[in-house]
């Protein structure tokens, strides 16, 4: 789901406390729930 | 007396074709005669299979290079002619902090002879990467990708080829392991003769006419190099600006598109040599007259094939449709066999695999309503 730069690959998604991010660095705070959503967008 | 003889007659050996599409693996095997040949799949389905290819040392090894949706660009290695997949532990990628990453693993090309277990990738955006230990685990091949030239050989990721800058026709000389050629889109051909710690550009005489000097050092646009059958001095190659030939120790492309119908023209993306042969080899010509048809032209698909080392070539198109046949081949979707007489197979981004069992004279479509084809390769 990351590659070599550290970065998510195209559409995979991260939500804490239900609010998109994309920085990996994001802090999470107790009792927070994170999401991770793959596949939002599939192939034509 | 009369000596009981018995005449020595090669192992026919059945062809396995390795049909890699958009979405998925699929396989085409034959009988010993070439003639029925049975459709197995799909495998990995949903994946972009960009490459699979056999490994000709041990007759069972298979590498897959994948782009598996949202979870990314990766290698899968079977050891038993593709019943069971391993995913590399360890797939192509680019050097933490050097701010590139691999979009998709795009070629692979099994190792010399001599080395077991080594093989080579060529990615999107252009990496080259070396595996030791059969395709588990791989490691950029820092020679290329750190080169202090290297940005300026590849250009940036907007100057490639639509669907991203690639590494591609990753030549291993039969007779050195350390002598390799790489092609790319864009790039041009490089030659490395210490085993890829350093590289060299290799287009003299090759025309680049979408830049503003038509003839630079590098920044062409090879779309497929191999070698000659049975002469690795000799080099093939159908590029984004015609046919050209190489006979080494010469630097210099010599142009072998001028013996094509001016209405048919000399642009496509595979050529494939003779597996003996090292004056055939076979084109299959789309419409560049612009740089978006890439179809065959005039909806009149045809294969053509050089017995004289490029001077002449001549249509065959025995068994293809007569007209409206809008054909593409991509560059790495053509391929032949070893055995005699030479089969030649192709598949289309229509999903469409056509073979010949007589190097070409005659044609059969050995399956169609496949996804996209991205790439065929044969086996024994």
């Amino acid at each position: 789901m990351v590659d070599e730069q550290g970065e998510l690959r195209p559409h995979i998604a991260v939500f804490v406390a239900s609010k998109a991010v994309r920085d990996l660095a994001t802090p999470v705070p107790p009792d927070t729930d994170v999401m991770i959503v793959a596949a939002l967008s599939g192939d034509g | 007396m009369v000596a009981s003889t018995r005449t020595a007659r090669p192992a026919v050996r059945r062809i396995t074709l390795l049909v890699a599409t958009r979405k998925g693996l699929w396989t085409l095997a034959s009988d010993a005669a070439r003639s029925r040949w049975t459709l197995a799949g799909p495998r990995f389905l949903g994946h972009t299979l960009h490459h699979v290819v056999a490994d000709p040392r041990d007759g069972k090894t298979w590498l897959a290079a994948a782009r598996t949706g949202h979870l990314g660009p990766t290698v899968f290695r079977s050891a038993d002619r593709g019943r069971t997949w391993t995913e590399a532990s360890k797939p192509p990628a680019f050097r933490a902090g050097g701010g590139r990453s691999v979009d998709h693993v795009f070629w692979l090309t099994p190792g010399h002879a001599s080395e077991p277990g080594v093989w080579y990738a060529g990615t999107s955006p252009q990496g080259l990467f070396r595996s030791v230990d059969g395709g588990a685990t791989w490691e950029g091949v820092a020679g290329f990708n750190e080169h202090p030239q290297r940005k300026a050989w590849c250009g940036g990721d907007q100057d490639g080829t639509p669907d991203g800058p690639k590494m591609h026709s990753i030549l291993v000389d039969p007779r050195d392991a350390k002598h390799l050629y790489v092609a790319m889109s864009s790039g041009g051909v490089f030659e490395s003769t210490d085993g890829g710690a350093d590289w060299k550009p290799l287009n003299r005489g090759v025309r680049a006419i979408f830049l503003p000097d038509p003839t630079p050092e590098f920044g062409h646009d090879p779309h497929r190099v191999c070698f000659a059958g049975g002469n690795p001095d000799r080099l093939w190659q159908q590029n984004h600006c015609g046919l050209y030939r190489l006979d080494r120790p010469s630097t210099e492309w010599v142009d072998i598109g001028v013996g094509m119908p001016k209405s048919v023209g000399a642009v496509g993306f595979p050529i494939v040599a003779h597996p003996r042969d090292p004056d055939a080899a076979w084109i299959f010509p789309m419409d560049g007259t612009d740089v978006w048809p890439r179809t065959s032209p005039g909806g009149r698909p045809a294969v053509y094939r050089t017995l004289d080392g490029g001077r002449t070539w001549r249509r065959q198109n025995q068994g293809f449709p007569a007209s409206q046949a809008w054909w593409t081949v991509k560059r790495q979707a053509m391929t032949v066999d070893t055995r005699e007489p030479a089969g030649v197979y192709f598949g289309t981004t229509s999903g469409e695999v056509w073979g010949s069992r007589d190097e070409g004279r005659s044609w059969r479509c050995l399956a169609r309503n496949l996804p996209q084809i991205q790439a065929v390769e044969a086996t024994g």
